[in-house]
């Protein structure tokens, strides 16, 4: 155990310790500082600050407490010389009276004291046969210091530079380190530096245990660094008393942060060190939980954004054909081959497509492609895709792709590898519709006055009011047309359907709209469509004993419903159908009841796209000053 | 000896056997029940079909009320974009009511051939529905026994009857029933004028139409012929009453009332108190429908159906 | 051999002596005939009319009559047949059928008249009036004048009080004298001995089942159900025939009564005071006390039929 160092003159506070002779003190806590450096230590810092008081009373406890210690200790010292001495002379007289056993030496005394008493001899020795004839006396305490200084300074040097911190950043975060901690010990800096400095390892303490937790080399001891951050910071807030605390709070934050998606520490960190490694340790875990929160909360909003829609209106329902069986294209287990590669290596990120359920008798096309997000613009940032860009799959069909991207195109640091799906899909939907003469249903209402009778009832119709369905895939389709029946008058004016077009899935987007056909039950026509005429145009064609349809597949049309600026197209989408009846007869085929669908068929562009994140590595460099 | 006595005995006790009661013909109950036309799908009809392929659909129909039908006339309603008939989907139809030589009625059915013309590309199946309706002409002929009773003093004890409400709980073999019948003696003079508040009540499972819109019931009408009123006739000792209101408006869920009478018929004390038959008739439309989903299945890979 | 021959002769003679033991002459005796509650007795014939017919068919209703009182049921008592509908059944007289004479019970003649009433009707069809069944109650109700006739000994003690201690024949009470052969019943007789005045507390009652009225040809014609009815005033209507006592009529005494000498029944049951004046000096004696009351009387019975249609 090296030599406690002297313990340091409490410097007077500002007001003085009242009734308190400094000196005394002093001289208390220096001789308790031999053994408990430490508390010494803490307790010159206490009364160094304006709390002084305050700590006072605890400080004279605990030394009260270790004199006390002291003392038994020198006692049980004493004893045992004196049952030592007692031995040698049994020894040397056998004939003496044999005195009681000697009592169990106390733990302070053991075969450590016998260290400390060899090292201190040694050290008084060589002092006093090498040093002491060149040191002048009074240097003692202050070569010591220096020496402490230097010695802290250079193990927080080689720990940090162990740890992979530059060279360039070590020795002025190690040297601030030592300062600061020769500054509170030594108690030579006025009050607020001393203040400063505790705060000052309040947050450098936290991120220091944070990062060195990080460097355990096991996946899960990620989720304990997140955890032990959380803690501290809550320990800080609520045990803290100090005033600063949300100053504290706030700048460890700041730092920790910062440190962590600003990359900063890149160029302070050593690449491929356990202190890079942990950092990007601790940013992955971060990026996933923010990706598997941000899809949580994907699911809550669209589902929130939903209700919203439906009860601020117009949004009507639909129903998804086949739910438990979903339908469509998916981009699945996308992932990175290694998530660290050097300049010379290539980003590869892969994954699956495939598709389901698909019940259509087009070919259905899938362009893949890959990029560094945010640079889509930039040629060389797009990778490579193998086997093809482009290919077509029927039902049940799974295509590996693969896209590698050289890491000198990407340049070092961490990069976000987007890989992307596009294909052309159509989703169908129909709303069935029951047609009745209004007068028919005002009868019977009269017939029947309760609010919750409907005139379905008396044809054994249980499904009154029924719900759009859409085949299964990335868009909802909802359609409605109002109250059930469709009460027909004696003007030529139909019902008017409404059509809601939304995300189904949560993930990707809308990327363009190729085609919508409406078509309408024989008997009526469409004559306007959002309120765009379609009586005079040539979109639509059948009518008469037929049903009537209306192809939107011309961009004149398509831009006024979808903008061709708005890419993704921003759902949901409002399509109002306004039609016209044109033959009565057809369209109740002479019966009290007529029941016909309104159908929709909407081709359209769409796009997943997934990221995976890949660290390019600069060449190690050899340590020194740099 | 022993015999002897055994052989007698047997005699004896033969004598004392029960002889098997003689069976006297009961009459077969006509009209009672609530039901007029039954209705209900054949199981042989085929629910299921695959998409282009054709289905028949049967229904069995029986007449369990006391009426013959004539001229009613059945429908279909399809979803014509997805089925189309290939028979007729409308036709008019006769049925013969109970009756003492037919106790159960008469009994046809009816049968529609429907063709699929194809489902929406990309759905698997398609759920459309059929419903079949039948529209008549029906006749509730109800006759209950009242007390006409011009002792309203009660001066004679001794009477044959008195005057009460008549329930009628079980039907008149038709879906309009006649509930219950108050009779009041209303003096007048010297004597008294039977007054009589019927209880109507629709208590089949179909909808009552005046008689007018029986047809147009189930080709399309207009709505006033789709009320549910009904004409009412009643008949005391031969002589026609007057019944107010009439029409009279028919429900399901309650009983409505009218008022039958005829001022002219004055009973005095020489009339005695005797029991008389009062008839009465209702004549209404009647509809009943049914309705029967139907599934249509797109087999795996299968092309559009031919136009 | 000799004491079985000598057996068998005495057994023979033994049966002799019993056979041919004397017996007593038996002469008629006369029977006391007047007990009983009923008048006219009336019952529908089995099968007469049946249970269920056909409006094919004829109604014929014949019903029993049998006198079971003791005053001759005649000429002028009808039977009438009512509660059906006259437009359905037809032919059946409103005016009723007149009862033949039937004889009372009397001293020599323990059973009264018995004989048959009969009624032809004629159904009309019910088809055509789409009636399916036709349950009518059918009414038979004989209406007929009866009397009352009885006889009460009782006791009159012209001088109840009187200090004497000689010992006296009867004492006057209360005599109880059961029925008479007649619906309505004299039932008790009490005797209230005063001086000079002995009071009678004669107590009545319709035990007969049916209805009494006032006697008299008007009355008895309002019995009819197609007639007026008997009103208010009419029914529970009983006359004082005659009250007499000792071969003294004392029937002005007797109260309550109205003009035409009748009282009223409350429900069913009547008390009639009469006085006796007794002539003075006179020890206790029993006489007997005549009561002689008349009414007219209504009495029903129902059949229930089921008349249905061929077709």
């Amino acid at each position: 155990m090296p030599a406690a160092p002297a313990a340091p003159p409490p410097s007077a506070p500002a007001g003085g310790l009242p009734g308190m002779d400094i000196s005394q003190l002093q001289n208390r806590i220096k001789k308790i500082a031999a053994r408990h450096p430490l508390w010494a230590a803490g307790a010159a810092m206490k009364l160094v600050g304006p709390q002084a008081m305050a700590f006072l009373p605890g400080i004279l406890a605990d030394i009260a407490r270790f004199e006390a210690e002291m003392e038994t200790q020198e006692r049980e010292k004493a004893a045992a010389e004196e049952r030592k001495r007692e031995e040698e002379r049994r020894r040397e007289t056998p004939s003496a009276p044999r005195t009681p056993a000697p009592a169990p030496e106390s733990p302070s005394t053991g075969a450590g004291s016998k260290l400390w008493r060899f090292s201190k001899s040694v050290f008084h020795n060589t002092y006093d046969l090498l040093l002491k004839p060149i040191i002048p006396e009074g240097a003692y305490d202050k070569i010591l210091r220096t020496g402490l200084i230097l010695g802290i300074f250079t193990a927080m040097y080689t720990v940090f530079s162990k740890l992979g911190l530059k060279t360039i950043y070590n020795i002025p975060i190690s040297g601030l380190l030592v300062i600061a901690v020769a500054l509170a010990v030594y108690q030579i800096a006025p009050v607020p530096v001393g203040a400063f400095v505790r705060n000052l390892f309040l947050v450098l303490g936290g991120i220091g245990g944070f990062f060195a937790l990080a460097m355990i080399p096991s996946p899960v001891i990620y989720v304990f660094a997140t955890a032990y951050l959380v803690f501290y910071v809550m320990a800080i807030y609520f045990i803290y008393k100090e005033k600063k605390k949300f100053a504290i709070v706030f700048v460890f934050n700041a730092l920790l942060f910062g440190m962590l998606f600003t990359g900063v520490y890149i160029g302070m960190v050593e690449p491929g060190s356990r202190l890079h490694s942990a950092v990007l340790g601790q940013q992955q875990v971060f990026n996933d939980a923010y990706e598997f929160f941000g899809k949580m909360w994907d699911v809550v909003w669209t589902g929130t954004r939903k209700t919203y829609f439906m009860l601020t209106g117009p949004y009507e329902l639909g129903v998804e054909e086949n739910v438990q069986e979903p339908l469509g294209v998916y981009l699945e287990n996308v992932a990175r081959t290694s998530e660290f590669i050097s300049m010379g290596d290539v980003a590869n990120v892969f994954g699956d497509v495939r598709s389901h359920a698909l019940k259509t008798d087009k070919i259905l096309w899938i362009n893949v492609d890959c990029y560094e997000e945010g640079k889509f613009e930039l040629q060389d940032k797009h990778g490579e895709i193998t086997p093809r860009k482009r290919f077509n799959v029927t039902e049940g069909e799974q295509v590996p792709v693969n896209c590698n991207i050289p890491a000198l195109n990407l340049g070092p640091g961490s990069h976000r590898i987007a890989l992307e799906v596009t294909f052309d899909f159509q989703t169908s939907s129909y709303l069935r519709g029951y047609f009745m003469e209004q007068d028919q249903i005002r009868a019977y209402k009269r017939q029947h006055p309760e609010e919750t009778s409907n005139p379905l009832d008396s044809f054994g119709i249980a499904d009154k009011t029924p719900l759009a369905a859409y085949t299964g895939g990335p868009l909802f389709v909802g359609m409605g047309i109002g109250q059930q029946p469709i009460p027909l008058t004696n003007e030529a004016f139909g019902p008017t359907l409404t059509i809601t077009i939304d995300k189904n899935w949560p993930e990707g987007e809308l990327l363009k709209v190729n085609g919508l056909n409406i078509t309408v039950p024989p008997g009526m026509i469409i004559s306007k469509v959002s309120g765009r005429d379609m009586v005079k145009s040539n979109y639509c064609s059948g009518g008469g004993s037929q049903e009537y349809s209306c192809l939107l597949n011309k961009p004149e049309i398509l831009d006024r419903l979808f903008p061709p600026d708005e890419k993704p197209v921003s759902l949901r989408k409002n399509i109002r159908v306004e039609t016209m009846i044109t033959d009565r007869g057809i369209l109740m085929a002479k019966a009290p009841l007529s029941i016909r669908s309104f159908k929709l068929t909407i081709d359209y562009t769409y796009r997943i796209k997934k990221a995976q994140s890949v660290t390019v590595q600069q060449p190690k460099t050899t340590g020194g000053m740099g | 000896m022993k015999k002897i006595v055994v052989l007698f005995l047997f005699l004896v006790a033969c004598q004392f056997a029960q002889l098997p009661a003689k069976k006297i013909p009961e009459a077969i109950p006509i009209y009672t029940g609530t039901s007029a036309l039954e209705a209900s799908f054949n199981p042989a009809t085929m629910s299921n079909m695959i998409m282009c392929q054709q289905s028949d659909i049967y229904v069995d129909v029986k007449n369990t009320g006391a009426q013959d039908i004539k001229d009613g006339t059945y429908s279909f309603i399809t979803e014509d974009q997805y089925l189309t008939p290939v028979t007729e989907r409308q036709k008019k139809f006769s049925l013969e009511g109970k009756s003492q030589f037919n106790p159960k009625g008469g009994f046809d059915q009816i049968h529609l051939r429907v063709k699929n013309l194809g489902i929406l590309p990309q759905f698997e199946t398609y759920n459309p529905e059929i419903i079949f309706q039948a529209c008549y002409k029906y006749t509730t002929s109800a006759a209950a026994q009242v007390c006409v009773d011009p002792d309203v003093a009660n001066l004679n004890p001794r009477k044959a009857c008195r005057p009460e409400p008549v329930l009628l709980p079980n039907g008149q073999g038709a879906p309009v029933a006649v509930t219950k019948i108050e009779p009041y003696m209303v003096p007048e003079g010297d004597g008294v004028t039977p007054v009589f508040a019927i209880y109507v009540q629709n208590l089949g499972f179909g909808a009552v139409v005046r008689p007018e819109g029986a047809e147009a019931a189930c080709t399309g009408g207009t709505g006033l012929q789709l009320l549910s009123y009904a004409n009412v006739h009643a008949f005391l000792q031969n002589k026609e009453l007057v019944c107010d209101p009439n029409p009279v408006k028919i429900e399901s869920t309650q009983e409505r009332r009218f008022i039958c009478q005829r001022k002219e018929m004055l009973y005095g004390p020489s009339a005695g108190t005797f029991s008389a038959v009062l008839t009465i008739q209702l004549e209404y439309g009647y509809v009943n429908s049914l309705a029967l989903p139907l599934t249509i299945t797109r087999l795996p890979g299968q092309a559009p159906c031919p136009t | 051999m000799k004491l079985m021959k000598k057996s068998v002769l005495v057994l023979l003679f033994l049966l002799l002596l019993i056979g041919c033991a004397t017996r007593k002459a038996q002469q008629p005796q006369p029977v006391d005939f007047r007990t009983g509650t009923q008048g006219l007795y009336m019952s529908f014939v089995p099968n007469l009319p049946p249970p269920k017919l056909y409006d094919r068919e004829q109604l014929n209703v014949m019903l029993q009559v049998e006198n079971k009182g003791t005053e001759t049921v005649g000429p002028g008592d009808v039977i009438y047949l009512s509660g059906f509908d006259t437009s359905i059944i037809t032919n059946i007289p409103l005016q009723g059928v007149d009862i033949p004479t039937l004889d009372g019970r009397g001293p020599f003649l323990p059973r009264g008249g018995v004989d048959t009433v009969s009624f032809k009707g004629i159904l009309q069809p019910l088809s055509s009036r789409r009636i399916d069944k036709y349950q009518p109650t059918i009414l038979a109700t004989a209406c007929y004048h009866y009397e009352t006739i009885a006889s009460a000994q009782v006791c009159i003690d012209p001088n109840p009080f009187a200090p004497t201690s000689i010992q006296k024949v009867c004492t006057p009470s209360t005599v109880s004298t059961g029925s008479q052969g007649a619906p309505i019943a004299i039932t008790s007789v009490e005797v209230e001995a005063a001086p000079q005045k002995t009071r009678f507390k004669i107590n009545i009652q319709n035990v007969g089942g049916g209805d009494v009225f006032r006697a008299g040809a008007d009355a008895l014609r309002k019995c009819s159900p197609y007639s007026g009815g008997l009103g208010f005033d009419d029914i529970d209507f009983v006359r004082i025939g005659e009250v007499s006592i000792s071969n003294i009529k004392i029937t002005p005494s007797c109260r309550p009564k109205d003009n035409s000498g009748h009282f009223r029944l409350v429900n069913g049951q009547a008390s009639l005071f009469c006085e006796y004046e007794a002539p003075p000096g006179q020890s206790p004696f029993l006489t007997p006390l005549n009561i002689v009351l008349q009414y007219g009387y209504r009495q029903s019975i129902v059949r229930q039929i089921e008349i249905r249609p061929v077709s």
